[in-house]
């Protein structure tokens, strides 16, 4: 409880007297209290009588505070008397005057923007520098392993490989089979109107094999893997793991780097036939079920025109999405510094970092086959 | 300093707590009375850092209950009690301050979650309890660019941030060097004499408990349990256990 009681004390002075408890429960009535007070009895120079205080806490010191800081801000003199004991260090008027801590819980006011864009530049140099120096990091790992042909202790390897592939299989195996499907029902309703229907098995056939497999295979693995391992390696690089790798001779991308990109390397690919298998499947179902397309014409028509080399050209664009998804989320993961906000932003550009090169690479891929169609064929 | 030795401040009764499969403390009753200096002291893997997350709440023990006051405290992944845990502070090993927060943002942080107070008054408030650890210069920075030392004042001004009244150090000296861990000590008596706050210190350096405990728990990893209780002095003076003994000399015969 607390009692504020103000009087005149002559035309231009004003008595204040605080009475009681301030704790932080009740510290934002006494603030509208004696803001209430300011704003009544302006242009007046104030003295504040402390000495009926009980009980005074840090909310309550502060808010004293704020109010003599609001008072000199209006030109008038505070004077603070009785002050308790145990809050005269904070309550002293040199404290109060002192003006070197207003707005510390403002932001940093943005920078001008010429200076903006240079930093920005600057930063693209750095980031440009920085993949650079990882590719050859990663190229130099993988070199220098092979000359020495250094048995390298990948330490759970098989775990790696588990994690990237086999766990992916369930989300693989129902997104291919809904994205045949989607594909199927699509086609069909376009087929029908040319009793074309069973063209719907060389559309889902082609367009799982070539694009559609792979592509959505290595989205899968860009969301689990990709942001997994820039998250792993970004909180080693916070608790200062890959400083204690580095400290112990090991060199962290052979160690952490390159078990990871032949994992997913291998991993991509096998998901991928996974893909293109349930993605054909999903298209039989529908097919059969809206354009009474019996299973068997399906499968012969998958068969005479879907080729080896569609399925090797998938097959050799998802190992190279594979290395990419990897290579990417692990050198997000090395970028971190600082806590936890850094960890989180490593991961988030690792997956789009990831959608952007996949789909450019993609694009790339797209070409070279147009100029050499044969590029598998027994 | 007179000390009210009448009413415990949190009660410990019967406590035994571990993870899976591992029973690290079993049986444990404190008290620790209201106004005092309270230090927990044990070896390396005695369970001190077992007792203290039991006691604030954050692991659910086997057995037993902890008190504070009259009320019981529930392991806060079941049933936070807002209006006990308000008035708790805790400084964690590391700090834990948030790392995309500014210091100062970090201190305000529990201020505008629990306090309608208006922004002003907030943002004094932080500068007092700043100003208390000495860290009103460095009030802008991120934690990262803190030293070590200096995380952990700032940790201690957003323990303290809500007035609490009974503050928790987790191995305050943790990584600090003696002059530094020195005033964290000081720091800790003169919250003790000039609020009156009661507060509980996990440690197992020696000088600080001599320095600031008024009693003090000794916490044994082969027995898993308290071996000796009393004021720091008297366990180092009166004692015929070699346990005891060899923790306060510092060696093993």
């Amino acid at each position: 409880m607390f009692e504020i009681k103000f009087k005149q004390k002559s035309f231009d002075e004003l008595l204040i007297e605080i009475k009681g408890d301030i704790s932080i429960e009740n510290a934002v009535s006494v603030n509208k209290e004696l803001s209430g007070i300011l704003e009544s009895q302006p242009l007046k120079n104030v003295e504040v009588d402390l000495g009926g205080l009980h009980y005074l806490d840090g909310a309550g010191i502060a808010v004293i505070r704020n109010f003599a800081r609001n008072c000199a801000k209006r030109q008038n003199m505070v004077t603070l008397s009785n002050i308790p004991k145990s809050a005269k260090r904070f309550l002293d008027a040199p404290h109060i005057d002192i003006d070197n801590s207003k707005n510390i819980l403002k932001g940093v006011e943005g920078a001008d923007l010429v200076v903006q864009i240079v930093e920005g530049i600057d930063q693209l140099r750095r980031n440009a520098f920085d993949i650079i120096t990882f590719i050859g990091g990663i190229v130099d790992a993988f070199w220098s392993g092979f000359r020495r042909s250094i048995s390298i202790k990948w330490d759970g390897f098989t775990k790696l490989f588990e994690r990237a592939g086999v766990d992916a299989v369930p989300i693989v195996v129902v997104l291919s089979f809904l994205m045949g499907a989607i594909l199927a029902f699509q086609a069909a309703i376009q087929l029908r109107k040319f009793g074309a229907n069973i063209f719907v098995a060389d559309l889902v056939s082609v367009s799982i094999c070539l694009e559609m497999g792979p592509l959505l295979t290595a989205l899968i693995i860009s969301g689990r893997s990709g942001a997994g391992y820039a998250a792993h390696v970004g909180s080693m690089q916070v608790s200062e793991e890959i400083d204690a790798l580095r400290v112990l001779g090991i060199d962290p991308v052979l160690y952490l780097v390159s078990p990871r990109i032949i994992a997913v390397a291998l991993a991509a690919p096998c998901l991928t036939v996974i893909a293109d298998v349930v993605g054909i499947i999903g298209g039989c179902a529908v097919a059969g079920s809206s354009l009474d397309i019996t299973p068997t014409a399906y499968f012969n028509q998958v068969q005479k025109v879907l080729e080896i080399s569609d399925v090797m050209k998938g097959l050799i664009k998802s190992l190279v999405f594979g290395v990419e998804i990897a290579s990417i989320g692990c050198f997000r993961g090395f970028q971190v510094r600082g806590g936890a906000e850094s960890v989180g932003s490593a991961t988030t550009s690792a997956v789009v970092t990831c959608i952007f090169v996949l789909t450019a690479t993609n694009a790339l891929f797209s070409v070279l086959f147009y100029y050499f169609p044969r590029i598998w064929t027994f | 300093m007179t000390k009210n030795h009448s009413i415990p401040a949190i009660s410990v009764r019967n406590v035994s707590a571990g993870y899976v499969g591992e029973i690290v403390i079993r049986d444990v009753s404190l008290e620790v009375v209201k106004g005092e200096v309270f230090a927990v002291m044990g070896r390396s893997g005695c369970g001190k850092t077992t007792l203290f997350r039991a006691m604030v709440g954050l692991l659910r023990p086997f057995s037993g209950e902890i008190y504070y006051g009259d009320e019981k405290m529930q392991p806060i992944s079941e049933r936070p009690q807002l209006h006990i845990l308000r008035k708790l502070g805790v400084l964690f090993q590391s700090g834990a301050l948030f790392s995309s927060m500014t210091v100062a943002e970090n201190v305000a942080l529990p201020l505008r979650q629990f306090t309608p107070l208006p922004q002003s008054v907030i943002e004094e408030l932080v500068c007092l309890k700043l100003e208390l650890v000495g860290l009103l210069d460095s009030a802008r920075k991120l934690p990262v660019e803190l030293s070590g030392g200096m995380q952990k004042r700032a940790a201690l001004a957003r323990a303290m941030a809500l007035d609490p009244e009974i503050l928790f150090f987790d191995e305050p000296s943790a990584g600090l060097d003696p002059l530094t861990s020195a005033e964290l000590d000081e720091t800790i008596l003169s919250i003790n004499s000039s609020m009156g706050t009661t507060i509980v210190v996990i440690t197992h350096e020696l000088r600080s408990v001599f320095t600031v405990a008024d009693r003090a728990i000794l916490l044994d990893p082969s027995e898993k349990t308290i071996i000796a209780e009393g004021p720091p002095e008297e366990l180092r003076k009166n004692t015929s256990d070699p346990r005891i003994r060899d923790f306060f000399r510092g060696h093993v015969d």
